[in-house]
């Protein structure tokens, strides 16, 4: 970032920061930074936070789990075989169009309201770009790359180890990144439908009692697990994929 | 399977799907939807219907809600919020996508805050909107609005970013002012691309409607949902989960279809 760049950004948080405190000062219902932080450290002193994000980790980490080793050969299956793919793309395309905050009433039916529901949501969630991506880089690998290495003479496994396999690889590792942001997604869904556990119990006790700095420690957990997942999967990509700037 | 007999039933089934006007794909597709339907159909035959229920038990429910006189009230209400949410995030995510994309400075100053907002998940911001503007159509509406502002603003700035800069040069080595560059050359470039993020949007904000009405208070939609949630009814659940497929699968289609007309000289783009 260049000088002018570090200045509008001082500009704009100081903007930002002046805004909020007219906010605080005028409105009653926005805490202080403090009171926020206060808000945090008793949910964790009183044991409430550490069980709910364990649970939160456990079914991101499951159905994200699932969703990587089954995405991934679905998805380059689907993009080497157009017959695999026209079979399955509705199904593929159904995740994607499928309101899942309405259907997990259903699914509470079916599954109760413990971990499985999270596990499946974060999977169906995460899923959907990891197979995208994978079957968009299996059906682009670069034939020409492919020809010029056949015509001196590589073999089958060379041409994958030094073509396909770095093409293929980008495009996948960009499905975890955008799968990992996902799966906190469908998780943050279902915290809040299901009020009865978890985060949403939280939520819902913090609400009811109108303690806003409460509801405010919570909401900024969940929304710095999002970002802080996708950022580390790109510090990651950056690091495998160094040959695609 | 020997890979010559392969190929040769291949050629002949081709040569049969080649004189029906569907493609080889669509009849594939719609035999894989069709074994999905049949095993769901296979899967709901021996369980109680309020638990699992079949695709006739799920119709059933929707012309059941439908008789009932609360489908079609419930579906306007849904969406009047819908599409003032999503009217809302068009004519503010159009704008700044276009003035970051022709701003610079603007756009290294805001893009690390609309990238971390995209990838965040907003729907745990509803909460706050709950404390903000309570029970009230307007949080609703502001759910709806966050759901899909972000994809329209990216994919409008996308385009505008990605104007060919000879094309720029072109005009400006013609004297071309700025405005003239924004309309002629900018705009039409970008069309399609807002268009893109519309299409992307609304199937966001359909999502952020629905969860509005879940969570904030449950109206229109998500209140037939949660009434038959209680009553244990599956099927009046899924049904009102396959009426929003549609829906979003609609507006979807309505959108593409506009782009097409309207934008000829590039009538889609992927993003």
């Amino acid at each position: 970032m260049d000088r002018q760049g570090y200045f509008d950004h001082a500009i704009f948080f100081i903007v930002v920061i002046t805004l909020y405190t007219i906010g605080v000062m005028q409105t009653t219902f926005l805490p202080t930074p403090w009171e926020i932080g206060y808000a945090l450290e008793e949910q964790f002193e009183q044991g409430l936070l550490i069980p709910a994000l364990e649970a939160a980790v456990y079914a991101i980490a499951v159905g994200y789990f699932i969703a990587v080793i089954v995405g991934i050969p679905v998805g380059v299956a689907m993009g080497i075989d157009r017959h695999v793919n026209s079979f399955l793309n509705p199904y593929v395309n159904a995740i994607y169009v499928v309101p899942f905050s309405a259907l997990v009433p259903a699914l509470v039916i079916w599954f109760g309201t413990g971990y499985q529901v999270r596990v499946l949501v974060v999977f169906f969630f995460a899923v959907f770009p990891i197979v995208m991506n994978s079957q968009e880089g299996a059906r682009t690998a670069p034939e020409n790359l492919i020809e010029a290495a056949r015509s001196f003479g590589a073999d089958r496994l060379y041409i994958i180890r030094n073509i396909v396999l770095p093409h293929e690889i980008s495009y996948v590792v960009a499905g975890l990144r955008l799968g990992i942001g996902r799966a906190v997604k469908g998780l943050v869904i279902t915290e809040l439908l299901i009020s009865a556990t978890g985060f949403g119990l939280l939520l819902h006790r913090y609400s009811a009692r109108l303690e806003f700095a409460g509801v405010f420690s919570v909401v900024l957990l969940l929304m710095t697990m999002g970002i802080v997942s996708v950022w580390t999967l790109k510090q990651i990509e950056s690091r495998i994929v160094h040959w695609e700037a | 399977m020997s890979t010559a007999l392969r190929d040769q039933i291949k050629v002949s089934l081709e040569g049969i799907f080649s004189r029906s006007r569907i493609s080889v794909g669509l009849w594939e597709s719609m035999v894989g939807i069709l074994i999905g339907i049949l095993l769901w159909e296979w899967y709901a035959t021996d369980k109680p219907v309020f638990f699992f229920p079949g695709w006739f038990d799920i119709l059933d429910a929707l012309s059941v809600q439908f008789a009932e006189g609360e489908l079609i009230p419930s579906l306007q209400g849904s969406l009047q919020t819908l599409f003032l949410g999503f009217f809302l995030a068009v004519i503010v995510g159009v704008p700044l996508g276009l003035s970051m994309g022709m701003n610079e400075r603007l756009a290294s100053l805001l893009n690390p805050y609309i990238n971390a907002l995209y990838v965040a998940p907003i729907s745990a911001l509803v909460p706050i909107i709950i404390l903000v503007g309570g029970a009230s159509f307007e949080s609703r509406v502001a759910v709806v609005f966050l759901f899909a502002i972000f994809e329209i603003t990216i994919t409008t700035y996308e385009g505008a970013r990605t104007t060919p800069n000879r094309i720029i040069d072109v005009a400006k080595s013609f004297g071309a002012s700025r405005y003239f560059i924004f309309r002629r050359v900018v705009l039409p470039y970008d069309l399609p691309y807002i268009f893109a993020g519309m299409r992307l949007g609304v199937g966001r904000a359909v999502k952020g409607m629905i969860l509005a009405e879940l969570l904030i208070s449950w109206a229109n939609l998500g209140a037939m949902i949660r009434t038959a949630q209680n009553n244990i009814n599956v099927a009046g659940v899924l049904s009102i989960v396959l009426l929003l497929m549609i829906l979003g699968l609609i507006l979807t289609f309505v959108l593409k279809k506009a782009s097409q007309y309207l934008t000829p000289w590039q009538p889609e783009v992927n993003v």
